[in-house]
């Protein structure tokens, strides 16, 4: 199955192990991902904080793309990318006058417009259709045997409900993967609270204490690591864990995936992290 | 007699201005708390999200635009969900920072959230020579927010590491070619349409 692919400025920067991991673990699964051509950002919380008209015509711009090479879905690995693009779609569909103008103003700059045709989807979701996630199981060569991990789903991608594809307040698409995997997945109240990416930069001391907390009730939890599905999420939870005495790495999804499904390349994508994930994974023989 | 405050009529109108522009039924919230109760950032916040709803409704838009919430709010949405009344509080949110900016009465301690905002989105518009239209560009961004801010130690360490690990192209990414120019005049229009 081909899909139209929108990795998102952070999968090119920040989160490169990200796209890897979810490359390889698409490929393992028999989907093919083909990058949108000439994307662009989706404007992030700048846009939203600070333009209507850019706050919509910045994702809408990559709708219309899609569109134009016939691609019926969209998958968005970053949470707040998916967020975005998804609520300017569904604006579209439900045919609000601010959607409509930014619509039509992307129609004299781009020479179309969107018509709603696009789903816009993540690649959570995707893994977790039935058709799919059967498929999971059969690869699982190497089980997570003994890696304890909370699911931390973060606040962009079950919120709001109209972007949801998972229950709002207790997701649980990311805990039946992990368990897939053979993992150890703990419980926790704090798997949809926010990292408070948005202030990491201009208020650095609001995200201490927020990364403080979560990772805190992660180890008061018994994890050993967190798993997430957002670059926003990652880069925030293992940059800022400043006050953590022993701080633990962040995984995404697909880079757990990779390694059960036991990935050659698994290795390059740890190197890449930041609190080195590396000794953890060795002591318990799954790198 | 009643000792609950009601706005004035002319203060009513800043509460009808707020809502048109958000979309959002302030005048429904009775204050149930259930958007403060699940806020991630209340703990530093001047005023709970609650509160300024309530101040909105009284027309007290001074202090709204003073307080801290507005600029705070990073838009997680867990008050959206959980509001009886279908408010999305973070609209509100950034609605007002919207006509703050617009006014020009940011409060001053909240001056490097819009600047960092600004920068952003400014730095999708592309750079001379290196260029980069369209894509969010770290070494850019980050560059001119210290250079804005004068704080050039914060995250250095960091900035390093990422580095060392190919995280942060020392160059933008040229992505546009057929679409060349499609951003800027995307920008040109929001910069149109704000102008009064």
């Amino acid at each position: 199955m081909k899909l139209g692919y929108y990795p998102g400025c952070s999968l090119h920067s920040t989160a490169a192990e990200y796209n890897m991991a979810t490359e390889a673990v698409f490929d393992a699964l028999d989907l093919e991902l083909a990058e949108l051509p000439e994307w662009n950002c989706c404007g992030a919380t700048a846009g939203h904080s600070t333009d209507r008209f850019l706050a919509l015509a910045l994702p809408l711009r990559n709708l219309v793309i899609a569109e134009a090479e016939q691609q019926k879905e969209l998958v968005l690995p970053c949470a707040a990318c998916y967020n975005l693009v998804k609520a300017a779609d569904h604006y579209v569909r439900e045919g609000t006058p601010e959607a409509n103008d930014a619509n039509e103003e992307l129609k004299n700059i781009m020479g179309s417009s969107y018509n709603g045709t696009v789903h816009v989807t993540h690649p959570l979701e995707v893994i977790m259709r039935k058709e799919i996630v059967g498929k999971v199981k059969p690869q699982v060569k190497n089980p997570l045997k003994g890696l304890k991990v909370v699911p931390y789903y973060g606040c962009l991608l079950t919120r709001p409900t109209y972007v949801a594809f998972d229950d709002v307040e207790q997701p649980q698409a990311m805990d039946q993967l992990m368990n897939l995997a053979g993992a150890d997945v703990k419980r926790w109240s704090y798997k949809t609270d926010c990292c408070g990416g948005s202030l990491t930069v201009p208020r650095t001391d609001v995200v201490y204490e927020i990364t403080k907390k979560l990772v805190t009730e992660a180890q008061r939890a018994g994890a050993d690591a967190i798993v997430t599905a957002c670059p926003l999420c990652q880069m925030t939870l293992e940059t800022r864990q400043k006050e953590i005495k022993n701080p633990i790495p962040v995984f995404f999804f697909t880079e757990l995936l990779g390694i059960s499904f036991g990935h050659p390349q698994a290795k390059q994508w740890m190197k890449k992290h930041i609190i080195d994930p590396i000794p953890l994974l060795t002591s318990l023989h799954l790198l | 007699m009643s000792t609950v405050k009601q706005p004035t009529k002319d203060k009513a109108s800043f509460c009808q201005e707020i809502e048109e522009k958000s979309h959002q039924p302030i005048s429904s919230c009775y204050h149930c708390m259930k958007c403060a109760g699940g806020c991630p950032i209340n703990f530093v916040m001047e005023h709970n999200n609650y509160e300024i709803l309530r101040m909105i409704q009284l027309g007290e838009k001074d202090k709204v635009y003073k307080s801290n919430t507005p600029w705070l709010c990073v838009g997680c949405k867990t008050c959206a969900v959980r509001c009886p009344n279908g408010i999305d509080t973070s609209k509100v949110m950034d609605t007002i920072k919207m006509e703050t900016m617009a006014e020009d009465k940011i409060p001053a301690s909240h001056y490097n959230i819009k600047l960092f905002y600004e920068l952003f989105l400014d730095s999708m518009k592309g750079f001379p020579i290196i260029g980069g239209e369209g894509r969010g560009y770290e070494v850019g961004l980050m560059g001119l927010y210290k250079f804005c801010t004068g704080d050039f130690f914060a995250d250095m360490n960091l900035g390093k590491e990422m580095t060392k690990r190919g995280k942060m192209p020392f160059l933008p990414h040229n992505a546009l070619k057929r679409r060349k120019g499609e951003i800027k005049k995307i920008f040109q229009r929001a910069k149109e349409k704000k102008a009064p």
